[in-house]
């Protein structure tokens, strides 16, 4: 992982989070990791979350981007009420991102509702990083 | 030889409990993970099919089961029926057992099994046990 821009990388803040009950944290853990590593402020929930501890977590921090990790299924369900909850509660500029097993014909649907991108099994991170990179907001 | 090392590790940390409360377990898990995923986009690890000897997959036979709401709305229907029905007196002693033998250190095989035969739902069963033992929350550490 390159580690130029990580000045201008350490003033976006990136929340990971793990909805629902889906205790598979290997992938988001990795990517925490990685997004700390080149450069990212990186807060990561845990696994076994709400949508409103989410929600909570991405206004309090006041991050960026939120990154969800889902393995469970439960993505139409969740993802949508994250995104709601986190624009009502004031974020309405963050970049929303998914990771996890996703099937295609999901993918028309999650972005219909504000996810700016899918990450499936074999998704590199350097491209996590230029997709953070060139959409993440920027606020004064 | 590395294992007993890790042993001898976990050992020091006072056993496995202490050494998973103090995050050492998890750790080293996630600092594998991380390594194998940098040897991974390197290709220095291969995995068959992701990262190299891929193909194009052919469009997939099987479809996608989307559960309906409705199924969820039903069950939630039907739950809070069973919960007017049931002897109210019998599921509260039942948990109320249940949470007495939790916080003596006894069987719970007994006065779990009873408090399902009183309709106790697994949510109350495991909320009376949670009351008792607490829950785990992990560091959030990665």
């Amino acid at each position: 992982v390159s580690q130029k821009n990580t000045e201008s990388r350490s003033r976006i803040r990136v929340l990971i989070a793990k909805p629902g009950l889906d205790g598979h944290d290997r992938g988001a853990k990795v990517i925490a990791r990685a997004l700390r590593d080149a450069g990212f402020e990186v807060i990561y929930t845990g696994v076994h979350q709400t949508s409103e501890m989410i929600v909570s977590a991405a206004v309090q921090e006041d991050v960026h981007v939120v990154g969800m990790s889902v393995l469970s299924g439960a993505h139409n369900a969740i993802v949508p009420e994250v995104i709601e909850g986190v624009k009502k509660a004031g974020l309405k500029d963050a970049l929303f991102l998914v990771g996890g097993i996703i099937p295609e014909e999901d993918f028309p649907q999650l972005k219909k509702v504000g996810v700016h991108m899918i990450f499936t099994p074999g998704a590199s991170i350097e491209d996590i990083i230029s997709t953070i990179e060139k959409n993440a907001p920027t606020r004064t | 030889m590395e294992t007993l090392e890790i042993l001898k590790t976990i050992d020091d940390m006072g056993g496995m409990i202490k050494a998973t409360e103090k995050g050492y377990p998890q750790s080293e898990i996630a600092n594998s993970a991380y390594i194998f995923q940098q040897l991974f986009e390197k290709k220095d690890k291969v995995m068959v099919g992701v990262n190299k000897y891929t193909m194009v997959e052919s469009k997939r036979t099987v479809q996608t089961l989307y559960i309906d709401r409705k199924v969820e709305d039903d069950q939630k229907k039907r739950l809070a029926d069973l919960r007017k029905r049931r002897n109210q007196k019998a599921w509260a002693d039942s948990l109320d057992k249940l949470v007495k033998a939790a916080a003596a250190g006894e069987n719970l095989m007994e006065p779990t099994m009873n408090a399902v035969k009183a309709y106790a739902t697994v949510e109350e069963i495991c909320n009376s046990l949670k009351q008792v033992y607490g829950i785990y929350r992990e560091a959030g550490s990665f």
